[in-house]
């Protein structure tokens, strides 16, 4: 994706809307302005027809007279600029056009008119002559007839150079531009600095996000002190994730360093042990024990590291688990199976009480769980005591019970008891080989499939755990989405 | 000398005891909970206290701070998985001389033993010299002018324990406290013994009087 910068575009809209704002305006203004300077031209044209017109046809003076007091007349006009006229006859009999007033005619027509000439038609337009530019008016009048002059007609044409109202309107257009221009730089400038201050407090976070390392996540505590109402929501969900990223990496750092912790204790172990085998001669016996308890711990760690292999498979999301339709309780019974000798072995009696149920779900995790649950209670109940596995089933989930005789787990740490590497208090002893990591793989799997997991332990009761899953396959196919 | 080892581990506080028995002579007992480690710890005196801070019943730095707070100033080695700087860190301001992590060297867990005993009888050199006697307690061999003397190791320990507290009376209950552990069957006149057959191989002739009899109070080795 292309990267645009916010305030160039916010910039750019902004000021293609006061353009056209701006040049809307421009154009009523401009538009208004010309209108009434070119109207202000034709009413001063117009008067001063009437007053050529009333000149003319008054029966005072002679033509050279009139014809002075006609260049007068026009030249008073002329503030505006050059200012010329015309007059003509025109003779519709002889299809003759007279220019200037004959002496003759004149005379004939002030003497022998009975009424005032008629005003035929009269225009007003633009004309462009010697590359100057004019505004014109024409008027036509028909003279009256009489005998000695028959049906003649008088045009007078008066033009006043446009070139000043065109110099006018250029100095409006310029001023038009400029004032446009400064107004879109305002609003530019202007936007640049709002957004620039409402982008502060997200500079300030920047900066200080830039700072904050691995290391200090845990005690940073931003602070934004002028951040705006918009941006609080942002600020406060961003604070909360750095929170919860410290919170999981205090988490990860604790498994780590519990984890390092549970595998240098079997290291410490065998090197102590075959340490002290080299630091003098021994006997065969001697050495043939140290070798059996170096396997021992090899195998400790082999277990531990195969759990914590198990662990982060079963919590890894992209983990590639086959699900299927599979019999629970031939799941259990495979289990069950499995464990016969070492039950045997150390004198237990177990009474498993199965019904079919059939659960979506991955059968090798399930017999992990079970696995580890059944290793529990054979590590920590007293030996030669019974362990049952009850099982219900009902439309929806399917609860299964693994009893054992032990319950010797306090109360308070019954919701301990599935966090990694926990062990309680009195059973601690590591003679008894767990790695601490059973009952969190156990949880682990249980979730992953939408159940519950809970523990009750007492001494009349002995410790029961308690697993329930549900069948329903959609909310496990839900889950997996997440 | 006597020492204690509180590690829940059962396997690892027998073999670092075995180490200790064996390379240097040392009475040992073991305690696998910090609950019963820190009584033991309370009820006798020991030279040197080996302790694991993850223990069953009590976490092995309140351990340390109850003993610390009863103005026990033995002497007490961290020997655990947690290596961070500031685990170690926390462990040396709670009061601990050393702090050792697992998995750690035998020689070195020998060598450090014997420097913190050593220090808190304040001394720093380990060869210790007594007049015309010198014992150096890394060797372990006691030369009086030059001469090697063979002593047997009980003879040797009842000498170096007397010598690092040169100039102090040491009663037999002491000694007796502080050469054999717990399990021994303790009777006072094994210490007479001791003595006198030390007295005997060091200095035959009489000449010297290097380990003194002050009646009814103990024993005296003049620094």
């Amino acid at each position: 994706m292309k990267l645009r910068s916010l305030k160039a575009r916010i910039g750019v809209c902004i000021a293609i809307l006061m353009l056209i704002v701006v040049a809307i305006l421009s154009g009523i203004a401009y538009h208004e302005f010309k209108e009434g300077l070119w109207k202000n031209m034709d009413l001063t044209l117009q008067s001063d027809l009437q007053q050529v017109k009333g000149l003319l046809f008054s029966a005072q003076g002679s033509e050279m007279e009139k014809k002075q007091e006609l260049t007068d007349l026009l030249n008073a006009q002329a503030t505006f600029g050059s200012f010329d006229y015309q007059i003509w006859f025109e003779d519709h009999i002889s299809g003759q056009t007279e220019m200037y007033i004959t002496s003759d005619l004149y005379h004939a027509y002030t003497q022998h008119s009975a009424s005032a000439p008629v005003l035929e038609k009269s225009v007003l337009l633009d004309l462009n002559y010697n590359n100057q530019s004019y505004r014109a008016i024409w008027a036509r009048y028909a003279m009256p007839h009489n005998r000695s002059i028959p049906g003649q007609t008088v045009n007078i044409a008066l033009a006043i150079s446009s070139h000043y109202a065109f110099h006018e309107v250029g100095e409006f257009v310029r001023v038009l531009l400029i004032a446009g221009a400064i107004v879109i730089w305002a609003a530019w400038g202007l936007t640049q600095q709002i957004l620039r201050w409402g982008l502060k407090p997200l500079h300030s976070l920047a900066e200080q996000m830039s700072h904050i390392t691995e290391s200090d996540l845990a005690t940073i505590n931003p602070s934004c002190p002028d951040v705006h109402l918009e941006l609080v929501s942002f600020v406060t969900s961003w604070k909360d994730m750095l929170a919860r990223l410290a919170k999981a990496m205090e988490e990860q750092k604790r498994f780590i360093s519990d984890a390092a912790h549970e595998l240098k204790t079997p290291i410490a172990l065998m090197k102590s042990t075959l340490q002290l085998a080299q630091i003098k001669k021994r006997d065969t016996e001697y050495y043939e024990n140290t070798i059996a308890d170096a396997l021992e711990d090899v195998d400790r760690l082999h277990n531990l590291v195969n759990q914590l292999l198990e662990l982060s498979r079963i919590e890894s999301p992209t983990s590639i688990t086959r699900r299927e339709w599979i019999h629970l309780n031939n799941v259990i019974e495979d289990v069950i199976e499995y464990h016969k000798p070492l039950l045997d072995e150390k004198g237990f009696v177990l009474k498993p009480d199965l019904c079919p149920a059939d659960l979506y779900g991955s059968r090798e995790q399930l017999q992990c769980l079970f696995n580890n649950l059944i290793d529990n209670a054979i590590k920590y109940a007293p030996p030669k005591t019974t362990i049952s596995i009850a099982m219900k089933t009902d439309d929806n989930s399917v609860t299964i019970i693994v009893h054992d005789e032990g319950g010797n787990i306090p109360q308070e740490e019954c919701g301990l008891l599935f966090e990694r590497f926990y062990r309680i208090s009195k059973a601690r002893d590591r003679n008894s080989g767990g790695s601490g990591l059973g009952l969190a793989i156990a949880k682990e799997i249980v979730l992953q499939h939408g159940g519950q997991i809970h523990v009750e332990s007492n001494h009349t009761i002995g410790t029961r755990f308690i697993v329930s899953l549900p069948k329903n396959t959609r909310n496990q196919e839900t889950r997996n989405a997440d | 000398m006597r020492v204690l080892i509180i590690e829940d581990e059962k396997r690892l506080a027998k073999n670092i005891a075995q180490v200790l028995i064996e390379h240097e002579g040392y009475a040992v007992d073991l305690s696998f909970d910090g609950i019963d480690g820190l009584h033991m710890a309370k009820s006798n005196s020991y030279d040197l206290i080996i302790l694991d801070l993850r223990l069953p019943g009590m976490h092995g730095l309140d351990i340390l701070k109850a003993i610390r707070t009863q103005k026990n100033t033995t002497p007490v080695l961290i020997l655990t998985a947690c290596g961070t700087p500031s685990d170690v860190i926390k462990g040396l301001d709670c009061g601990s001389d050393d702090y050792l992590t697992k998995p750690f060297d035998m020689g070195e867990f020998v060598a450090r033993c014997k420097a913190l005993i050593r220090r808190s009888y304040g001394k720093a050199n380990p060869r210790i010299t007594i007049g015309p006697l010198v014992i150096d307690t890394v060797a372990r061999k006691v030369t009086l002018n030059g001469n090697h003397i063979i002593l047997s190791p009980m003879e040797y320990h009842t000498l170096e324990y007397l010598a690092l507290r040169a100039g102090q009376v040491v009663s037999k209950e002491e000694l007796l406290e502080h050469l054999y552990d717990f399990n021994w069957e303790r009777f006072s006149n094994v210490i007479e013994v001791y003595i006198s057959m030390l007295r005997k191989k060091i200095d035959p002739q009489k000449k010297y009087n290097i380990i003194k009899t002050l009646r009814g109070q103990g024993y005296l080795v003049e620094g």
